[in-house]
């Protein structure tokens, strides 16, 4: 398999007026044309890890170490550089519809910004591409809705609008960042689906970031688990039942399951030693 | 039967809209009763409404057999009922210490003692005093969760009214503070009414459930059933299936 992503060393820091703060501790892993999970909690570097690859980190944070992407030393490439793989081919689906959309531009007009930046393109055809992109994640009217803006659409239809941005370039690598955290648990199962079947279609690697253990694992290959900025575990989706690390336990058997009676559930016993 | 919350008829109307179309709940002294559905279903305008803080436009709600009227809810009821919301970073107050928020609700009820409470509530949600002088923004938001159910128990209330108490926290911080809200509702002896989008969270922590819908009850049936898979409602078997997580299909 070839390498898709290389990420080696990767650290992020953030100079704060207490010091210095190391969100990404060193981190290094491989990506292929797979789906890989990062779950950890809030803090753990989870996201900052996804954010650093997309090049999204806030400009007073240091980053270091080696990110390779097809090639390409993102970490010391220039800005041009940065901006034309940004959406054409690597793109990050967001948390939250009601904050990643653009409030006041309409949702066919994002889509087709983002292939008119990236492909020379006439108008009529960048419309008749999100269509189709629109149609791909399933929803019904796509002529209707390429004309709604971001309010006008409940969130699972606006993720799915998301979801049709991000991939109408066609990106080789996906970053999403808790894709579906924010919506109905109904509604979650139906924008996951779409987003495997096009993730498996088109081939593209995925970086899928979450807290929720068991949800990566049912989407994913392989899952990287995060403790205080490091990976202390990487193990195969298949065989998330012999997860060594007991974080990594603590935080498969902390969740309350139908069916279990489990009174007082539980709870993990943070060791200092897992941070080191 | 003696109930300790009875909700009857419940309408709550915005405009055209109907974020309640008669429901009835009944929910018994000590029990745990749980309501769940998906966003706008009605489940928390339910609580809200009995809260007083959402317009009744048609129907009664009776607390420990006392009727509430409208939206004015006097002293004694808040004595008598507490709430928890969801989102702990926006349900205290960003510029009080953790103490001052404390003795808010004692000093509105003019209830003595503040010094003894506050360290007692603070105990018994598993802080110890050393939180008591810190702002909410030196809380996580596990800590902050802890503070809001202090603040709710610090009147020794009978019924607390929890809506999406853990949603916004992290799974292992989740179990935390469902652990700590059994606790106390064993050795207090509460009644809780408790909102939730997550039927593992509901059936983990109540006896009897109301499934919500469009704000209708589309369903009432107890936990065991549910995990049973007594289930009536297409509805509900769909909660049940999402609940499962993913399955490449």
């Amino acid at each position: 398999m070839t390498a898709l992503l290389t990420v080696d060393d990767l650290r992020v820091r953030f100079p704060t007026r207490t010091g210095v703060i190391e969100a990404v501790r060193g981190v290094s892993f491989t990506l292929g044309r797979e789906r890989l999970g990062i779950v950890g909690e809030s803090g753990s570097g989870k996201s900052q890890t996804g954010r650093a690859i997309m090049g999204l980190t806030p400009s007073h944070a240091e980053v270091t170490g080696t990110l390779s992407f097809g090639g390409i030393d993102l970490l010391s490439a220039p800005p041009k550089i940065r901006r034309d793989l940004r959406g054409k081919r690597i793109a990050m689906i967001l948390q939250d519809p009601k904050y990643s959309l653009n409030p006041v531009m309409s949702i066919g007009r994002q889509i087709v910004e983002t292939l008119r930046r990236h492909e020379k393109i006439g108008r009529a055809e960048a419309r008749e591409r999100a269509l189709d992109m629109l149609a791909a994640v399933q929803i019904r009217d796509p002529a209707r809705v390429f004309d709604l803006y971001p309010h006008e659409v409940s969130g699972g239809m606006g993720q799915r609008a998301m979801i049709a941005m991000m991939l109408v370039a066609g990106p080789e690598l996906l970053i999403a960042d808790e894709p579906t955290s924010a919506l109905d648990v109904t509604v979650q199962l139906e924008v996951l689906s779409i987003l495997d079947k096009l993730v498996a279609d088109r081939g593209m690697g995925l970086i899928f970031v979450s807290h929720d253990l068991r949800l990566v694992s049912s989407f994913c290959d392989r899952v990287l688990v995060m403790y205080a900025g490091r990976i202390v575990e990487e193990i195969a989706a298949s065989d998330l039942g012999n997860a060594k690390h007991p974080y990594t336990q603590g935080l498969l058997n902390c969740m309350p399951v139908i069916g279990a009676d489990r009174h007082p559930l539980p709870v993990l016993d943070r060791k200092p030693e897992w941070a080191l | 039967m003696t109930t300790s919350v009875s909700v009857r008829n419940l309408t709550v109307s915005f405009d055209e809209f109907k974020a309640l179309d008669a429901v009835d709940v009944d929910v018994a002294p000590g029990e745990s009763f749980g309501l769940v559905g998906e966003s706008g279903s009605g489940k928390s305008t339910l609580l809200r409404a009995v809260a007083g803080l959402a317009p009744v436009t048609e129907g009664t709600i009776r607390v420990e057999d006392r009727q509430l009227l409208g939206a004015r809810r006097d002293k004694a009821f808040y004595r008598s009922v507490q709430m928890v919301f969801q989102d702990p970073y926006g349900s205290l107050h960003p510029r009080q210490t953790v103490d001052r928020q404390l003795l808010e609700p004692l000093a509105i009820h003019r209830v003595g003692d503040g010094e003894r409470r506050i360290l007692k509530a603070l105990d018994e949600v598993g802080l110890g005093s050393g939180f008591r002088f810190r702002y909410p923004h030196q809380l996580s938001g596990g800590q902050r969760q802890r503070i809001a159910i202090a603040r709710a128990l610090i009147l020794e209330p009978s019924i607390l009214l929890l809506d999406e108490p853990t949603s916004a926290l992290d799974a292992s911080v989740q179990a935390e503070v469902l652990n700590l809200l059994e606790q106390v509702r064993r050795d207090r002896k509460l009644t809780f009414i408790m909102v939730s989008h997550d039927l593992g969270v509901v059936t983990h922590m109540c006896d009897r459930l109301a499934v919500m819908q469009n704000g209708r009850v589309v369903e009432r049936l107890s936990s065991a059933d549910l995990v049973a898979g007594r289930i009536g409602e297409d509805y509900t078997r769909n909660l049940m299936v999402a609940s499962k997580g993913f399955r490449r299909g």
